[in-house]
Parts: C-alpha cells; sequence; structure tokens
C-alpha cells in the first residue's frame, strides 16, 4: 500500500465529517472553514486514486501528486486558524453553540497529525529540497 | 506640490540659541515629514520642520512637534533588566542580558527547532533594523516566524497589492493627491492620523476647489466633516459598498474597456461578483440612501482623475484585504492608475512599517521576493552567501497565528522589538496569558505595559540618538541623522542586533560572519544591492543623496535617478511569473495559490481582477450584547502613547480614554455627559467616561485604542476580538460587539430635601441629575423617591486641533 494512503483516508474521513457537521451552521468564520474544506475534499478525491494505483511511494512522481498535496496542506494553513477562531466565537457568543464543536476541533486535530505525518513520509521519500516548497515550513522539523 | 509657500512649524525649550540643528524625519505617523532636530549641550532641546522637504514645507503635526519630550524623559530605562527568580525585573549588565537571550535562544533552537523563535519587531524603527532582522532570522536562525505590528497596522496594504499588481509598493504618491480630480478617503481619518497631508489637502481644496472629497467612515469624523460626500455606512460593510459602486459604474458604462482587455485580467469574474449588488440590496446593508450610492458612483464613473486614500477604517475591519482590493479594481476598470492624479494609495499607520514590508523584516522575503519562489530564495541565498535550502519557505505566519501556537507549546522564545503588543493587541489578555508561559524578550526605551510579560528588557535608543533610513506611506525613503549620542548605557537596535549575531556565531558558508556590517550606513550599501532590479530598487540612492534630495521614492537606479513618484505608468505591472513577490491568494479564503495555478492565470505582466466576496463581520451586536464597538484613534496621541504621553502637552490634552456615544442612545439610557459607564465585551471590560455627541452612529461607541495601563480598566483592547482578515491576517480592531452599563448608587429622598441639594451632594448638576433619572422638572422629585445617582462624572474636553493655521 502507498505510504501516504492511510494519511489521506484518515484526512478523507475528517473531512468528510466536519463538512456534515458544519452544513447547518451560519456563521462567517464557518462559510471560510467550510469552503476549503471543500478544496481539500476535492483534492482527496483526486489524490486518493493516484495512491491507489501507485502502492509505491518512491515510483510515484512529485509532480504528479505536488498539485494536490499543496492544496491539502494551504488550505490548512488558513482553515486551522480559522477554526480556532471560530471555537473562540463560539466561547463568546454561545447561541453558536453546538453539539459539534468539540468534534470540530478534534477532527482538525487528528487531520493535523496526518499531515504532519504525511510530510515526515514525503521528506523521507522526495527528500527536503524536493517538497520544500510544497509542505510549509509549519509541518517540518527544521534544525540549524 | 501643492504647498505654495514654507511654513516653519518649531517647538523648543532651550535657554539660548540652540548650539545646532541636525537633519531627520518625523518618526511618528506615515507621512515623513522632514525637520531638523534643535541640540543643546548634547541634548534634544526641540523640532523644526524643513521647509525644503516637499511632503510638509516646514509643517509638524502636533504629534511631530512634540515627539522630543520622550528623549529627555527621567524615565529612560539606562540599563538591561532581567527578571530574576523572585519575579521582579532588576537591573542587570549587557553583558549578562545578552548571554541570558543567547543561551535563551540556543535552548530554544535545540529543543524545539528553527520555529520555535519569533522575533515581533515594530513599524517605528528603521530599515537598516527591519533588513537585519530579516537576515538575522531567515539565514542565521532559519526561522520563518518573523511579524512585526505592521501585521496590525499595514499588512492589508501589502497583501491587497500583491493581490492586484503582483508587488508591493502604493501606485500612487502625495504628488497625485495635490493634482487630482476626486479625492475619496475610505476609513483614513486623515485629518487626525496624517494632519499634514490634510493639511495639505484642504489648503489646495480652499485654493481651487479641489478635490472633490468622498469620506467613508461609520464616524462623523473631522475628516468626514470636510468631504463634500460622506458614506456614513454601518461597521464592517466596506466590501457592500464597493461592491454596489462597481456595480453602478460598470451598469453606467464608466469604465475604460479598452483598458481592462490591454491591461488587465479577471474582468468576468469579478463582474459576476458584484451583478447582484443592486443599489437597493447595497443600500439594506450599508444603511447608505440610494440616492447617495448613485451619487458617489457618478462622482467616481466620470472623475477625469481619482485618488483613493485606505487607512485602518479599512484595513481593521471585516473583508479588510478584499475590500482594498475591489478598490484596486475600480481603479483599474476605469483606467485610474498609473497616470497623474490617479491610483489607489493605500497608506500606513507608523512611521516605517512600509519599510519594514519592504526590507522582509515582516511577511515576504527582503525586496519583495517570493518566499514559495525557489529562484527567489536562491537569489536570497546568493546574495548572504547561505545555503538555499536553510532559507524557510511558503507564506508567512501572522501575529495571532504565532499566539497560537506559543499557546500550543511551539513557540518558546518571543523576541519584541520597539513595540507595545501588551496594549495595542486585539484580546490583549489573552495575548498577555500566552507570553507569560515563555522567555520573551523586549526592546524598549521604556518600561511599556509590555514589561510585564518580559524576561529581559534592553534599553534601546530613540529617535535623534540614532542613524537610518524610513520609508513613508508614498514609497519615500527618508534618511535621519543622528544628532546626539544615546544615554549612558543604552543601544540602538542594530547594534544590539549585530551583537546578538556575533554572540551566537551566525555565520555565512565560508565561516565568515553572517552580519558583516557594523553602521547603518554599510547596512544600507549592502541592503542596496539586494534591492537591486527589484520593484523596490534602491541602488540609486545613498545617505548624502537622499539628504540632498529631501527624500527619494523607489524605484531609484540607473534609469529611475531621481525616484519615481508614481508606479505603473507604462501600464505594466509585476506579475510576471518569476518576477512577482506573490503568486497570489484565493481572495476568499486566503489560501496562498501555488506557482501552477499562479502560471494558469497568465497575468503576466497584466493587473488582476478579482471577484470580492462580501462576507459580513465575525462579530455583530446581538441580544447580549447589543451595540457595535468600534476603536481608534485620536489627533492628540500615537499608537500606546510611549512617546506622546510624556509630552506634557499631549499628555494634557487627551489624558484618559473615554467612549463616545451617539446622542439618542445616550437618551435612551439616561447617560450623561461625562458619566462614567462600563463597556464589556465577551473578552472583558472597560470603565470610561462617556463623551456624547453625533460623531458616532446610533447602535454604534468609539473607544480611543492608545490607552492601556494594567491598573486603569481603560484599554480598548480588553474589548476587541482577536479575529484575523484571512489574507493579510490583520486583525479586526474595528468590529466587535459590546454593551453599556451605567454605573450608578441609590439614593433616597428624604422630606426636606431639594433636587438642588441632592445634586451638589454628588456634585451634579440639576440637570443631569434629572437626565439621569429621565426627570422633567425639579418638582417631579418626591420624597421617598430612589434616584439613581452616577458613581463618577468625568469631563473629558478635548481641545480641536486646528491644522490650517496660515
Amino acid at each position: 500500500m502507498n505510504l501516504l494512503l492511510p494519511y489521506c483516508q484518515a484526512m478523507a474521513e475528517d473531512v468528510q465529517q466536519v463538512l456534515e457537521q458544519t452544513a447547518p451552521m451560519q456563521h462567517p468564520l464557518i462559510e471560510l472553514i467550510r469552503y476549503s474544506l471543500k478544496e481539500q475534499e476535492e483534492a482527496l478525491d483526486k489524490l486518493i486514486p493516484l495512491l491507489e494505483a501507485d502502492s509505491d511511494l518512491s515510483k510515484l512522481a512529485l509532480d504528479e501528486i505536488r498539485p494536490y498535496l499543496s492544496m491539502l496542506y494551504q488550505n490548512n494553513e488558513v482553515s486551522e486558524p480559522t477554526m480556532r477562531a471560530w471555537i473562540r466565537a463560539v466561547h463568546w457568543m454561545p447561541s453558536f453553540e453546538t453539539e459539534h464543536t468539540e468534534q470540530v476541533r478534534s477532527r482538525y486535530e487528528h487531520m493535523r497529525e496526518q499531515l504532519d505525518d504525511m510530510a515526515a513520509a514525503l521528506k523521507q521519500n522526495y527528500g527536503q529540497a524536493a517538497i520544500k516548497y510544497v509542505v510549509p515550513t509549519f509541518y517540518l522539523e527544521v534544525s540549524l | 506640490m501643492s504647498w505654495q509657500k514654507e511654513r516653519i512649524d518649531m517647538n523648543i525649550y532651550s535657554q539660548g540659541e540652540v548650539d545646532k540643528w541636525v537633519y531627520s524625519t518625523c518618526n511618528i505617523c506615515s507621512i515623513g515629514c522632514g525637520c531638523h532636530i534643535a541640540v543643546k549641550d548634547d541634548r534634544i532641546v526641540g523640532i523644526k520642520g524643513n521647509g525644503q522637504h516637499p511632503i510638509n514645507r516646514g509643517r509638524l503635526g502636533p504629534k511631530g512637534e512634540n515627539q522630543w519630550y520622550a528623549n529627555n524623559s527621567p524615565d529612560r530605562l539606562l540599563t538591561p533588566l532581567i527578571r530574576r527568580e523572585n519575579g521582579q525585573l532588576e537591573p542587570a549588565s549587557w553583558e549578562e542580558a545578552m548571554e541570558l537571550i543567547v543561551s535563551k535562544a540556543r535552548e530554544s533552537l535545540e529543543r524545539q527547532g528553527s520555529n520555535s523563535i519569533a522575533i515581533y519587531s515594530t513599524g517605528q524603527g528603521y530599515l537598516e533594523d527591519y533588513y537585519t532582522i530579516a537576515k538575522i532570522g531567515r539565514a542565521g536562525l532559519h526561522t520563518h516566524l518573523l511579524d512585526a505590528n505592521t501585521r496590525l497596522c499595514t499588512a492589508t496594504t501589502e497583501f491587497c497589492l500583491l493581490q492586484s499588481f503582483g508587488a508591493d509598493g502604493t501606485p500612487a504618491s502625495f504628488d497625485d493627491v495635490d493634482v487630482t480630480n476626486t479625492l475619496m478617503l475610505f476609513g483614513h481619518n486623515v485629518a487626525e492620523t496624517g494632519t499634514v497631508l490634510h493639511e495639505r489637502i484642504m489648503q489646495r481644496k480652499q485654493r481651487e476647489g479641489k478635490p472633490y472629497i468622498i469620506a467613508v467612515d461609520p464616524r462623523h469624523t473631522l475628516t468626514a466633516r470636510h468631504a463634500d460626500l460622506h458614506l456614513q455606512l454601518i461597521p464592517g460593510t466596506n466590501v457592500a459598498l464597493l461592491n454596489g459602486l462597481v456595480h453602478l459604474m460598470i451598469k453606467n458604462g464608466d469604465i475604460d474597456r479598452d483598458f481592462v482587455d490591454q491591461y488587465t485580467i479577471g474582468y468576468e469574474e469579478m463582474q459576476q461578483s458584484v451583478a447582484d449588488w443592486t443599489p437597493e440590496k447595497t443600500s439594506k446593508i450599508t444603511g447608505i440612501p440610494v440616492e447617495q450610492l448613485h451619487e458617489a458612483a457618478s462622482v467616481l464613473g466620470q472623475t477625469p482623475s481619482m485618488v483613493t486614500t485606505t487607512l485602518q477604517g479599512t484595513f481593521q475591519s471585516a473583508d479588510a484585504t478584499t475590500a482594498c482590493v475591489a478598490i484596486n479594481n475600480m481603479h483599474l476598470i476605469r483606467g485610474q492608475i498609473g497616470k497623474p492624479g490617479c491610483g489607489p494609495l493605500h497608506m500606513a499607520g507608523q512611521p516605517s512599517s512600509s519599510a519594514n514590508r519592504t526590507a522582509g523584516g515582516v511577511g515576504t522575503y527582503p525586496a519583495q521576493r517570493n518566499p514559495m519562489n525557489p529562484q527567489h530564495l536562491q537569489e536570497m541565498a546568493d546574495l548572504w552567501n547561505v545555503e538555499e535550502e536553510t532559507l524557510p519557505a511558503g507564506p508567512e505566519k501572522g501575529i495571532e497565528e504565532q499566539l497560537d501556537m506559543i499557546e500550543q507549546g511551539k513557540v518558546t522564545f518571543f523576541w519584541n522589538i520597539g513595540t507595545n503588543p501588551m496594549v495595542s493587541l486585539p484580546n490583549r489578555r489573552r495575548a498577555r496569558k500566552a507570553l507569560e508561559k515563555i522567555f520573551v524578550v523586549v526592546q524598549d526605551p521604556f518600561l511599556t505595559e509590555t514589561a510585564k510579560v518580559a524576561d529581559v528588557i534592553l534599553p534601546v535608543a530613540l529617535w535623534g540618538e540614532k542613524e537610518g533610513t524610513m520609508e513613508n506611506a508614498d514609497r519615500t525613503i527618508n534618511v535621519l541623522r543622528k544628532a546626539i549620542e544615546p544615554p549612558q548605557g543604552v543601544k540602538s537596535d542594530l547594534q544590539i542586533l549585530i551583537d546578538f549575531a556575533r554572540r551566537m556565531e551566525l555565520k555565512d558558508k565560508d565561516g565568515q560572519p553572517l552580519i558583516g556590517y557594523s553602521t547603518p550606513e554599510e547596512c544600507f550599501e549592502e541592503w542596496k544591492i539586494v534591492s537591486r532590479g527589484r520593484p523596490c530598487d534602491m541602488t540609486g540612492m545613498t545617505y548624502n543623496k537622499l539628504e540632498q534630495h529631501n527624500g527619494m521614492r523607489w524605484p531609484a537606479n540607473e534609469q529611475h535617478p531621481e525616484g519615481t513618484p508614481r508606479l505603473y505608468s507604462d501600464y505594466h505591472f509585476p506579475t510576471d511569473v518569476d518576477y512577482s513577490q506573490s503568486y497570489t491568494k484565493d481572495q476568499f479564503s486566503g489560501r496562498a495559490l501555488s506557482r501552477d495555478e499562479f502560471v494558469r492565470k497568465q497575468a503576466n505582466g497584466r493587473a488582476i481582477l478579482h471577484a470580492t466576496r462580501y462576507l459580513p463581520p465575525t462579530e455583530q451586536p446581538n441580544e447580549e450584547y447589543p451595540i457595535w464597538l468600534t476603536t481608534g484613534r485620536l489627533v492628540w496621541h500615537w499608537h500606546t502613547r510611549t512617546k506622546t504621553a510624556r509630552s506634557p502637552y499631549l499628555q494634557m490634552a487627551a489624558p484618559n480614554a473615554y467612549v463616545e456615544i451617539h446622542e439618542d442612545d445616550a437618551a435612551a439610557l439616561s447617560i450623561i455627559q461625562g458619566e462614567v459607564v462600563r463597556i464589556s465585551s465577551p473578552r472583558g471590560w472597560i470603565e470610561v467616561p462617556a463623551r456624547i455627541g453625533t460623531a458616532v452612529q446610533k447602535g454604534l461607541v468609539f473607544v480611543p485604542f492608545h490607552y492601556g495601563s494594567w491598573e486603569g480598566h481603560e484599554s480598548a483592547n480588553d474589548l476587541t476580538a482577536d479575529f484575523t482578515d484571512p489574507l493579510s491576517k490583520q486583525p479586526t480592531f474595528k468590529q466587535a460587539a459590546c454593551r453599556i452599563d451605567k454605573l450608578r448608587k441609590q439614593h433616597i429622598v428624604a422630606g426636606e430635601e431639594s433636587a438642588d441639594y441632592i445634586a451638589e451632594q454628588y456634585q451634579l448638576t440639576v440637570e443631569h441629575l434629572l437626565q439621569a433619572n429621565r426627570l422633567v422638572t425639579p418638582y417631579d422629585i418626591q420624597s421617598g423617591q430612589t434616584l439613581e445617582v452616577p458613581i463618577s462624572v468625568i469631563n473629558t474636553p478635548m481641545p480641536p486641533y486646528i491644522p490650517q493655521r496660515g
């Protein structure tokens, strides 16, 4: 099985769940979050079949999966802080409180773990230099 | 130039003639007025405007005239301070303080990697400081966490320019303001934040009747009072208004189709995004009458030339970057850019925040290089003689994201240089809680509110005590000469940074010291090489030339030896893939686009029109907090008052915070003039006197943000929400929800007590006593009745500043 596949499948599950949980919500930050999640969903829909078709990551050219990886990481870069802002907003305005608040937070934490682990796998397979402009620095261990 | 004659504003306190006047630039707002510093007996004793400087021709604003008092303030820090085990800040030697900083930085790097260190600087330093921060931060520490107070102040300027034009640098300049037919001041209260520019505008207005001024502001500010048309919109509806105006301009056929076809991309998508913004819909959301919308659209659509300025009313509002992009769209569809009297002029708040953006101390890489472009990072690696792979890539993180990272334990070392975030950050108590957990270095001339979270404080030189350059709001680089030596025990920011690099043994790939310069001018010469060939090319500048020319606007190079008053006069925009400062971001979500996505846009030198989707403010009035809260600035103070509160004149003019309440709201709540009320938001509360009037609209209150002592309960940022714009990551200070509560005690009227007697007991007027109790006449007061009495009434007169004195 392709090394990246379990991470992406887990992410797809998280994305799907958060999209379902937030569907009835009306809030400006939720609009932003859902916009990013939908882009991630589209990226995963294209990326997962590629990973399923090619079980050996070392034989899969980075260029083939780069656009989808970029979409996953860069969307997480914007939607993760937006999610945290939404949690604060909910706390401040109890009328927004929903049973899903904690679930959404938990899903995001899980997504972050997948992205961190996937970054390590990408680095190991393609090398730091190759993925530097795909995976943001904050997902990679950087040392002097 | 608009000034017809010079007028030398001067403020000196000297017994006898001064010893010398030293060339400098005002270090307060972003206008960049030329000045000379008076020196007597090795002390700064005054200031006068530079009559030759084209920006001000000798004029100075009230804050500028009084900035030098801070230099002589008796509470200047003269030695480093270290927080000891007893929790107290105690004096220490420079050696001990610097070694502690170095050991903590090393520890952070070793334990948690490069991105565990954050440097948060300022908009009040010099370009040389910022460039050095960029070099140390990126090439030395390899951190991607470089941010500054500019995030709170001008980040939106940068990111709206990247989105529309591919690079930072505001297209129009003050010269264009001088000749334009129409000036739209969008969320820009220039009368209070840039008094000299306002005077310049109004002098021409009096002389020529031009420009036609449109002010967009939820408050009826001094600026709005001088406007021909004031669009007093509901808070948080800037994009709605702009969409409505662009809709009408398109409908009226007021577009330059040839310009759009030749020099822009994205028209169809942009047009679709405003298609349903009819005047009726726009009016419903913005609160602006349909007739006014038509009037504004007609002026903007027909005017032969137009400059639009923006400041915090746009930058610190919901949809900040999208609003500024909508303004860029408006100029582009009218072809009003790159021509005399035309173009967006997105301002800055602080005197050198633009320099920080340009030099790479915040956000993108130095000289407008794209942190997503491998070629640009390779250029930087070559220029700095380091390995490219060590330079961090990708989009930046703003201060609010950095606070998230601190809360998550990812950042453990925070270096605060020349700013006071414990007053200026939104929801400041959250920020304090975060910063208390980690090692914090504070570099400041004074013990500010941020000292509460400091582990080490380094005393630094002020304006006049160091040399360097600043960039103002219209790309002018000005030089500031050193007038006097800093007080004994005090160092400049640049000296400290260089010392840090030396102690950290930061080296290039040949083993040479990473920082090879030792003076500001040597640093500037290195910076010029870094800027070569980039939009901000400064290779044609020297310190001496900057003084001789009284400032020069970049680019200034062989092709433009005198500098460049306005950008894009050839209608070529820096959107070529490998020249652009950014691959741009998704205009709605802020996601950084990949290189491939940017290539597919095929901008290739054309400006980019974006769809401008309206997203309402994150927090809005509701049942519990039914009133809009907005925050802002006063003419008498600057930023967190670190300097202006040390001027007796300025402090006397505006000693306290207050809340501005509309007279109808005050009447509905029976609040009297000067009554101390509690303003609460979901974050906290303050207790300040009420100023009742009509400057704010009904349902909105205004609190100046300058005041923030921990003891005073008057900090606007105890109330504000820490939500940010998705693109610029600038906090939305201008919109939050709040509640007004009266602070009253009860008085039971005894049989013999008259209204006069009761009022006198509480130092009230009878009128106020009646008003506070919704009574009409003194005879309405009956024995045994329970009256409400305000616990405190503080008169808050605000002396008017009269900018046009002659």
